[in-house]
């Protein structure tokens, strides 16, 4: 067990991402997420923790330096595709597919990709979507649902693909005050099963129940790795100081 | 002008014309075709041969002869020249009363001789009864001769020559009963004897040349129809000319253009520059020729020439090239039809389905697709009406659709009102009822909380 978590699951080393030739959005990053950790990722926006986040499942290309997820590094169609049926992510804006029921958004890609029968993938997605507490949905479409209920079909549909990571993109970052205890309580659950995750958010109430290490980013780079108790009562740098000041009144 | 006049005016304007914004569109219609009907019953105009010719009816029955009765008995042999195919035939006889009126003042005579006594006369616009025919077949140098016996409603009765009269019109007033032949595989045109009466059953003629004869039962004109079972009725409503063509060429015609136009629209958003380049290339060209050229192109450059390297093999003269030509130029608009409909999809769907492992081909089918289906469905219904309409073009390569049909018949009967009327209703009858599909399909397609009007 101690072996294991010596071995990282995801590495990400000295990392460039560019858009266009402005904007130079990371800046050399290197990080290393080992087995059943959460790790959170804060910052100023702007400061590139979207766009790493992204690039674990390359849904951005890197410039320069390399992601490797589980031992796979992400050089060809194929084994990106692999890759991302191993992580699950799960948008800001929840990005569930309007065309299609609560039932089959969960069910699209399980059958696609993971080849699962009908009646498996169902009984699957059924499980799922009790687990995050809406299994009277099914037949919904997701523009029938609140913001945090759609945030919570976003979950079971990543979920569905029995992924090793899951990564967040600011889960609750576009949902009413009152919804986002519900996404929190659910991404707590998962916490406390042992996912691995890496999530981008400013809910420092879920950073003092769950993460493992706080990655403080700006400007494109790392500027701090540290333990949520030392983030609150310690803080090295001078700019994780100014940015809690800021966000923690 | 004072105030209140203007006002009163004002308020005037404001009632037409919130009366007229209460118009249904279905009330459009019918005052166009209201309008139309009653200048035609006002003018004594006639469609209803204008549409028979249009629509290429009858589907269900052929003309096999035209027989002007001039005894008792009628006959229809079929000739050597033209030797029945082997088949099941279903022939019968309609007989017809002719009135016709004269052309000029008209001498009738006693016999069916120019040199026989004088009996009456008609003068030029009179109207007159055909009875009975007397045709002298061509001798020598001598034409052959038609020679008609009419009556008048006050009793002038004589032998005519059918030319002094204009085209007579029929009504039906008899009808025979049906003599159902089976020409046999390999028979030859030999001679035989006429089936002398209508048949129980099925005959088999060991003869491709058969001869059918009956009584007349009345009138003095006879035509002999080919009846077809259902099955041959339904394959021949669908190869008609006219508005059938028409349908024909807009349905294979769009959907090649479907087809391409998905094509190179999904190549449009694609990031690979060859493909891209391509589909640019094939979009920007089409769009900038005119319909017309292509449809040219198709039929006179392209057909012949694969005829021509194929040595015959494929011949893509006539209805095929047009098809392709309409395809082909409605390709390139359906084309950024759906570029735009795959643009307008939020970019986070796609990066939704990528994340769940689906490839992008996979993403396109099941995530990015069914939802630009639903956004491109007014443009791409507008876009079929507008081919239904541009369908007409392909009469440049001699097609017989509505409008060379329609051309066609005004052509010989030199009444291009009615000619164009049916022409421009028929098309308007079928996009007003294709317009309509379309909202009923994009209401039923609708997703729910979204575009409810």
């Amino acid at each position: 067990m101690a072996e294991q978590e010596r071995d990282p699951i995801i590495v990400i080393k000295d990392v460039h991402k560019h858009f266009g030739t402005e904007v130079h959005a990371l800046r050399g990053v290197s990080l290393e997420v080992y087995p059943q950790e959460v790790v959170v990722i804060i910052g100023p926006s702007g400061s590139g923790k979207s766009t790493l986040l992204r690039c674990i499942n390359r849904l951005e290309a890197v410039n320069s330096g390399s992601v490797v997820v589980d031992g796979m590094a992400m050089d060809r169609p194929r084994s990106i595709n692999r890759v991302r049926a191993e992580v699950g992510m799960v948008f800001q804006l929840f990005n569930l597919f309007p065309h299609l029921t609560v039932m089959d958004n969960v069910v699209v890609a399980q059958r696609v990709v993971r080849k699962r029968s009908r009646r498996e993938a169902e009984a699957i997605a059924i499980d799922l979507l009790r687990k995050v507490g809406i299994p009277e949905k099914v037949d919904a479409y997701p523009t029938q649902l609140s913001g945090g209920q759609q945030q919570r079909v976003a979950i079971a549909r990543a979920l569905a693909m029995q992924p090793k990571i899951m990564l967040f993109d600011e889960p609750t970052s576009a949902l009413d005050p009152e919804m986002i205890k519900e996404v929190l309580d659910v991404m707590l659950d998962l916490a406390s099963e042992g996912m691995t995750m890496v999530v981008v958010s400013h809910e420092m109430g879920f950073v003092r129940a769950a993460a493992d290490r706080v990655v403080f980013m700006d400007n494109g780079s790392i500027v701090e790795v540290t333990t949520p108790e030392l983030l609150f009562t310690a803080p090295q740098q001078e700019r994780t100081k100014r940015f809690l000041g800021q966000i923690l009144h | 002008m004072t105030t209140i006049q203007r006002q009163t005016k004002r308020a005037s304007t404001e009632a037409v014309f919130s009366f007229l914004r209460t118009i249904p569109w279905w009330g459009v219609i019918i005052a166009i075709v209201g309008l139309v009907a009653a200048y035609s019953v006002l003018t004594d105009v006639q469609y209803r041969e204008a549409i028979y010719f249009i629509l290429d009816l009858p589907w269900d029955k052929a003309l096999v002869e035209e027989i002007p009765l001039e005894g008792d008995v009628w006959t229809h042999a079929v000739s050597e020249n033209l030797p029945l195919k082997s088949g099941t035939y279903h022939l019968y006889a309609v007989f017809y009363d002719a009135t016709a009126v004269t052309q000029e003042d008209t001498v009738l005579r006693a016999e069916p001789d120019a040199e026989s006594s004088e009996t009456a006369r008609l003068s030029k616009g009179e109207q007159a009864k055909f009875i009975r025919w007397h045709i002298i077949p061509k001798q020598g140098l001598q034409m052959e001769q038609r020679w008609v016996r009419v009556v008048t409603d006050d009793g002038r009765v004589g032998w005519a020559l059918d030319k002094q009269f204009g085209q007579p019109d029929l009504a039906e007033v008899a009808q025979s009963g049906a003599y159902v032949l089976r020409v046999p595989k390999g028979a030859e045109p030999v001679a035989v004897d006429p089936i002398a009466s209508p048949t129980d059953g099925e005959i088999v003629v060991e003869t491709s040349t058969p001869a059918i004869s009956g009584e007349v039962l009345g009138g003095s004109w006879a035509r002999i129809y080919d009846r077809f079972s259902w099955l041959e009725t339904v394959a021949r409503i669908w190869s008609a000319k006219g508005i059938m063509l028409t349908i024909r060429a807009t349905i294979l015609g769009y959907g090649l253009a479907l087809v391409l136009g998905l094509i190179a629209g999904l190549m449009l958003v694609s990031r690979s520059p060859v493909t891209l380049a391509i589909s640019k290339l094939y979009v920007e060209v089409i769009r900038g020729i005119p319909l017309l050229v292509i449809v040219l192109y198709a039929g006179f450059v392209l057909s012949p020439y694969i005829r021509e390297a194929t040595n015959g093999g494929v011949d893509l003269r006539g209805f095929p090239g047009a098809v392709i030509g309409l395809g082909f130029g409605y390709g390139a608009y359906l084309a950024e039809v759906f570029r735009a409909g795959i643009q307008s999809i939020h970019r986070g769907q796609m990066e939704a389905a990528r994340s769940l492992g689906m490839s992008y081909f996979q993403s396109m089918r099941h995530v990015i697709l069914p939802q630009a289906l639903r956004v491109v469905l007014p443009p791409l219904g507008n876009d079929f009406i507008a081919m239904l309409k541009d369908s007409s073009l392909i009469s440049v390569v001699a097609l017989p659709e509505i409008l060379q049909q329609g051309r066609l018949w005004v052509s010989r009967t030199f009444r291009a009102f009615e000619g164009y009327n049916t022409v421009a209703l028929f098309y308007l009858v079928m996009t007003l009822v294709l317009s309509l599909m379309v909202r009923v399909i994009e209401r039923r397609t609708a997703l729910p909380g979204r575009s409810e009007e």
